[in-house]
């Protein structure tokens, strides 16, 4: 295994870390928008998001889904990205030599 | 920092949504000029690691918590362009799957966390950047204080919306403003520090990789340092 393989898993396993095990300890407080926005009297205007009946609304409501839904949104984001950025990048052959 | 549904008119989501939109197309083009596949990797690396890290918030004051936003992170890593492009796909995510983040509050979001954070964070880094040694260490440190300033701006963006737009006409404007640049600044310094440790750690092993570095081998839309 090259080092750019090991380097791209050791990123993968330290994303799905924090993802998965260190977003279980989050602060459930508000925000610093829905702080201020309760501060000064705004929350209210907020409505409900059309998709709050989803399965994975606010990332679900106890550990094993919130592990979920950030297992989920890591490989969507990855997935998103790779093929996005896959799309829009020139293969390396196609460039003059690197150089600043 | 996610808008919901609902703080701001439609009309003026509408319009954020189109400008958004307009920005993605933008940033399509320009990415397009200095993306290669080598970078490939990085930019969706960077693109699961936003999504995570604003999983976790952070406590910040007695009853207020914060979380990463990732705009200058993203765009030290890969451009502000590709910046922009992550923090659109970050925020779609959020808004369609997990309901976090308003439908109709999404080209607000992406204008304020894509447009303000990454970008505008991204060109503070840049003339920062001009001020330092240059350094490996300078990178680190200024990619950190141009993130954590970025907090501050992109809350500051909510102001200024919800000022044209707001759908509140009944609360002081500038009461508002101080309160969400107050409490921003301190969410900034969790930016700031969360933002400064992963650049570290991504040029300490690959420093040939990082755009806002002076050690990068790719090609820019820009000049570092000009």
């Amino acid at each position: 295994m090259n080092r750019n393989t090991r380097l791209a898993i050791f990123a993968v396993v330290i994303i799905a870390v924090v993802g998965v095990v260190l977003s279980q300890l989050a602060s459930t407080e508000p925000d610093g928008l829905e702080f201020v926005a309760e501060q000064e009297g705004f929350a209210g205007a907020a409505t409900d998001h059309s998709l709050e009946g989803a399965p994975l609304a606010d990332y679900g409501d106890d550990g094993l889904s919130r592990a979920i839904a950030g297992g989920v949104g890591i490989v969507i984001t990855l997935a998103l990205g790779y093929g996005l950025f896959k799309i829009l990048g020139r293969s390396d052959s196609d460039q003059p030599a690197a150089g600043d | 920092m996610h808008i919901p549904d609902g703080f701001i008119g439609p009309g003026a989501s509408a319009i954020a949504g189109v400008g958004a939109a307009g920005g993605f197309a933008v940033a399509v083009r320009q990415a397009k000029t200095y993306l290669t596949d080598r970078l490939v990797p990085l930019a969706a690396l960077s693109a699961a690691f936003v999504f995570a890290a604003q999983m976790v918030n952070f406590p910040v004051l007695p009853g207020m918590s914060g979380h990463l936003i990732g705009g200058v992170l993203a765009a030290v890593l890969v451009g502000p362009s590709a910046g922009y492009l992550i923090m659109a796909i970050v925020l779609g995510v959020q808004a369609l799957v997990f309901a976090d983040g308003g439908l109709s509050a999404l080209g607000l979001n992406i204008i304020n966390l894509g447009g303000i954070a990454a970008v505008g964070g991204y060109w503070l880094y840049r003339v920062m950047l001009r001020f330092s040694n240059r350094s490996p260490r300078s990178v680190v440190f200024v990619s950190g204080l141009a993130a954590a300033i970025s907090v501050p701006l992109a809350a500051a963006g909510f102001a200024v919306e919800f000022a044209l737009a707001g759908t509140t006409t009944s609360v002081s404007l500038t009461s508002v403003l101080w309160a969400l640049i107050g409490t921003h600044v301190l969410i900034g310094i969790g930016e700031g520090i969360i933002t400064a440790a992963v650049i570290g750690a991504v040029v300490r092993s690959r420093p040939d990789l990082v755009y806002g570095a002076p050690t990068y081998t790719g090609q820019r839309t820009e000049d570092l340092v000009a």
